[in-house]
Order: structure tokens, then C-alpha cells, then sequence
């Protein structure tokens, strides 16, 4: 388990603990990692989005091929990550810090990566739905689609479904994800369904809705194509609607 | 008038749950702000109506319309004024007897690690939320946590401009580890953080816990601290029936819940999601005769 200790002492700046206060925790917990690739994973999992870059360019100027960089270091550290996620060992603060780490070493590898998996993951047009302000869910979701590779376009917060439908017009995506956390917010998700359906683009895109108060069920009532409790399981469900995994 | 903390010694004081407004400006599809200052005496109407069903006190939003979260998403025209008039149309229709409860919103979506906002930029988003609570003469102010770096900023911030009560909420989530915060706070280690820093009240507040299992953490509360309790459920997890949003707990069972909450320690009694006026009156048929 994490420093969950870390949690209730610390920075002024945040809500949560931060990556310079995982660091002793983690090593001691870990132990010593050996090699570049190992050591990229355990600054994932650390949220040391500094010392990730520093690997990253380290293994790069190793020799190491950036999909090795992003399948054994990157994608391997998310891995842990989300175990611990779903096991409470770690909350969305930290998981939001690793998903930075990620998302910066991404920025470094993407260029080589052209023609390789990041190119072929494809878009996703993320929003809060209209009437709701709430946007916290959906930018931790934007995050991670953008560390897992996708280019993700956030529409923002209060969209209405006349937005969505334009943003799938002019950007073809390969999936549109809805936000809601208010429960008397959540009938938008149905009718920027419908205004999708008018326009005639429903059939041309994937959609994935999420929430505090969304759920399974609901995603089934108003014919969404998928829903994720939290981030994480949002980036396999994208995955999984893309067939991609 | 007995100021408000000095009732929890010996009273339990209740109050409305949200959907008394909810469904008035939902149907309109806009937000609260502009619902009410577009109908200013349908409002008072629902606020008067509180308390003739039996309400001790009603709550308003300090902070829903004018901060820091809205200034960034580019909102900053439902601002301070907004409040100000809601909270003057609120104070005229609360009976003698009766208080005034301000919510302070916390600023979460912009501070690290989801944004950049600097500690100056969010200690004076309370201190704003304060001072139109004092103006206000605000009687208690809510404020929710998401973990102990917020109380440390956000509890010195209410109390730089004035001696203001606080209550403390926290919204709760099942994870392997129990009921936390969003943050990962366990909230036994939250309660006894608020006890070293003097606030007297706490309880939670809508999150994803039943409101059967809001007892349950009451009595973990209580334990660990001896506070004042305000427990704040939602009414049941929200299903979609005919699409309509329905919460599906029955009033007289969310107020048969309440008197287990109070032997519990609560003192005060509200909603969040899904209570209705219905609701608010069986609290009090309940509570007032227990």
C-alpha cells in the first residue's frame, strides 16, 4: 500500500499527497528496480513525471525503441497502477500524478512512434453534459485516453448536444464520451444520443458515458455503447469499442 | 434567539433536501442562479414552504456561482452578486426562529493535481465565500473536505474573516478500504483532524454510500471524535424509470434511517440528492415525536 499517511499531511498547493511524498514510500515498499525500463515503470507508479522524461531520454539514447519504452516501461508502470487503483491502495490523486508521468514520456515518444500503435488508437471527443459544471471526472479521463495515446478533444463543461454532434462532424472520432454528475443532469447524455441520431452521425460513432451517479443500467436505458465507472476502466472501454484490445 | 450551535445541545435541528428547488429550475433547464433571481418570489414561496413544513433551517450556496471553478470554465457572469441577491431573498422569508446555512464550495477541479491554481488563489476563494457569509449573517457555514490539506487551508480562511461556525462534510465512496473521500481520506482520520482544529460539527454529505450505511459511519464518526453529527444521505442510488431520474428511497423509510442517525449522535438531520419536500416532512414527523 501506498503512504496513504501521505494523504493527511503535506502540501499546501493540492488536495491530495503528492509525488515527492510517494518517494520513500514507494522504495520501501518496491525495493530497488534495476534497469532503465524497470525504473520507467516505477516512476509511472510514483507519479515522478520529471524523473520519467529524464528515462525516457535515457533509454532512448540507450538504444531502446520507443514501443519498448511505452509497452515495458509506460504502459507496464499503468499496469500496477491501476491494480492498486482497483484494490484502494491508491485514489485518483495519484493516479491522476502517474497518468502525467505517462503523458509527458508520451509527448517525448510520439514523434517515433508515428506509423506504430499511438498513431493507430484514434480520437475521442470528451464533454460534461449540458446543465452540469462538474468537470473533474471527465479531465481525469481526458488524461489518461491522452497518456494511453488517443488525441483526445475536450469539448469542456455544460456542451449541449448540438455541440457534440458538431464535434463529431468536423472531427470524426471513434468515440464520444459524456459526463454527468448531477442525476437531474444525466437525461442530456440521452438526448445528445437522440440529437446524434438525427443528425445522422449515431451509427458513425462510439459512445461511452460515465459519472458518480451513471451507471451500467443507465448506459443500457438510453442506448449508450459503453459505460466506465472510473477512468481507468473508461481507457479499456475505448479500447474495447475501438477494438483495440 | 439561541445562535444555532448552542440548540445542537439540546435540539435536532432539520433541514430541506435539494429537490425542493431541483424540479423548478430543471424544467426550465437552467441553473439555480438564474432560476432564482428570474423568480425571485417563487423562490421565496419554496423557501417559506421549508419551513412550514417543519424546517429549522435552509441552506444556500456561497460559492455555486462565483468561484474560482467558474471563473476558469469561463461561468464568472453567475458571480458574487448572483449570490448576494439569493441570499438577501433567502434571509427575508427565514422565521426568527429559524437559520440561515451557507455552503462553501470547495475549488477541487483547479488545484493540483487537476489544475494549476496557486494556494493564494485558493485561500481567497474561501475568504470570498466568508465574507458573503458575513454579509449574509450567516448562522453556520458547510463546508465539504476532500482531505486534510483542504481543512488546513480552507477552516483558517472562513475563520480570518470572522467567527463564523463550521460544519464539516465529507462525501464518501465504497472502496476495498472502506468509505473515502475521493482522495483516499479515510474519514476517522478526517473527523479527528476537524477535532484539532475546533470545528464541532460533521457528517457526510450525498456521495456513494447508502443511507443505511450512513449509521453505520456515524457511530465511526462519533467514535472518533466527540462532534456534533449532520448526516446529509441521498435518497437511495438514482435509477432511470420512464426517463425519469427517480431516487428510490421511500420518505418514511429514509426518516425511520434518521432516528438511527440521531441515536447515533446527529443533531442535525438534511437530505442531499433525491430528498424531497415529502421526505423533509417525514424527517420531521419523525423527529419532532421521537
Amino acid at each position: 500500500m501506498w503512504c496513504r499517511d501521505a494523504l493527511s499531511a503535506g502540501s499546501r498547493a493540492g488536495i491530495g499527497s503528492t509525488p515527492a511524498r510517494h518517494e520513500s514510500c514507494s522504495a520501501e515498499k518496491e525495493g530497488p528496480k534495476t534497469g532503465t525500463l524497470d525504473q520507467v515503470a516505477q516512476g509511472v507508479i510514483d507519479g515522478d513525471q520529471d524523473g520519467v522524461e529524464e528515462l525516457t531520454r535515457e533509454a532512448l539514447a540507450q538504444g531502446t525503441s520507443a514501443a519498448d519504452i511505452l509497452n515495458h516501461g509506460l504502459l507496464a508502470g499503468m499496469d500496477v497502477v491501476g491494480q492498486r487503483f482497483g484494490d484502494g491502495d491508491m485514489f485518483i490523486p495519484e493516479v491522476l500524478y502517474s497518468a502525467r508521468a505517462m503523458s509527458a514520456s508520451m509527448e517525448i515518444l510520439k514523434p517515433l512512434l508515428v506509423g506504430e500503435a499511438a498513431s493507430r488508437k484514434g480520437t475521442v471527443v470528451l464533454g460534461t453534459v449540458k446543465g452540469d459544471i462538474h468537470d473533474l471526472g471527465k479531465n481525469l479521463v481526458g488524461i489518461m485516453l491522452t497518456a494511453a495515446g488517443f488525441e483526445v478533444i475536450d469539448l469542456g463543461i455544460d456542451v449541449p448536444p448540438q455541440a457534440f454532434v458538431q464535434a463529431v462532424a468536423d472531427k470524426k472520432p471513434g468515440v464520444v464520451g459524456m459526463s454527468a454528475l448531477l442525476t437531474m443532469t444525466m437525461p442530456a447524455m440521452q438526448a445528445t444520443l437522440e440529437a446524434l441520431d438525427t443528425a445522422g452521425l449515431r451509427s458513425q460513432v462510439k459512445t461511452i458515458v460515465g459519472g458518480a451517479t451513471v451507471t451500467q443500467r443507465y448506459a443500457d436505458e438510453i442506448g449508450a455503447d459503453g459505460y466506465a465507472g472510473d477512468a481507468l476502466s473508461a481507457v479499456a472501454k475505448v479500447r474495447e469499442l475501438l477494438g483495440l484490445s | 434567539m439561541p445562535d444555532m450551535m448552542k440548540r445542537l445541545g439540546s435540539d435536532v435541528l432539520i433541514g430541506p433536501g435539494p429537490e425542493c428547488l431541483r424540479s423548478q429550475y430543471d424544467q426550465l433547464n437552467e441553473n439555480a442562479g438564474e432560476w432564482i433571481t428570474g423568480h425571485p418570489r417563487e423562490y421565496q414561496d419554496i423557501v417559506k414552504t421549508q419551513f412550514d413544513i417543519g424546517c429549522d433551517f435552509f441552506e444556500v450556496s456561497l460559492g455555486g456561482y462565483g468561484d474560482i471553478q467558474l471563473r476558469r470554465s469561463g461561468k464568472e457572469d453567475r458571480g458574487p452578486d448572483t449570490v448576494r441577491r439569493i441570499l438577501g431573498l433567502t434571509r427575508e422569508v427565514v422565521p426568527p426562529n429559524c437559520y440561515l446555512v451557507g455552503h462553501i464550495l470547495r475549488p477541487t477541479n483547479v488545484q493540483p493535481p487537476f489544475g494549476d491554481a496557486t494556494p493564494a488563489e485558493v485561500y481567497d476563494s474561501y475568504q470570498r465565500q466568508a465574507v458573503l457569509a458575513r454579509e449574509a449573517r450567516i448562522d453556520l457555514v458547510r463546508m465539504v473536505f476532500d482531505s486534510t490539506e483542504q481543512m488546513e487551508m480552507g477552516i483558517p480562511a472562513i475563520r480570518s474573516m470572522g467567527d463564523i461556525p463550521i460544519a464539516a462534510s465529507f462525501s464518501l465512496s465504497p472502496t476495498p478500504k472502506g468509505f473515502r473521500t475521493w482522495t483516499g481520506l479515510d474519514f476517522r482520520v478526517g473527523v479527528r483532524k476537524l477535532d484539532e482544529l475546533g470545528v464541532r460539527i460533521v457528517g457526510n454529505s450525498c456521495g456513494i454510500i447508502g443511507y443505511q450505511e450512513v449509521t453505520e459511519v456515524l457511530r465511526e464518526m462519533r467514535a472518533a471524535a466527540d462532534m456534533y453529527l449532520w448526516p446529509r444521505p441521498n435518497a437511495g442510488a438514482p435509477e432511470l424509470i420512464g426517463g425519469e431520474t427517480v431516487y428510490p428511497a421511500p420518505p418514511a423509510e429514509y426518516a425511520e434511517e434518521a432516528l438511527r442517525w440521531v441515536e447515533a449522535g446527529a443533531r442535525i438531520v438534511s437530505g442531499c440528492c433525491g430528498t424531497t419536500p415529502e421526505h423533509t416532512a417525514r424527517l420531521v414527523a419523525a423527529l419532532r415525536h421521537a
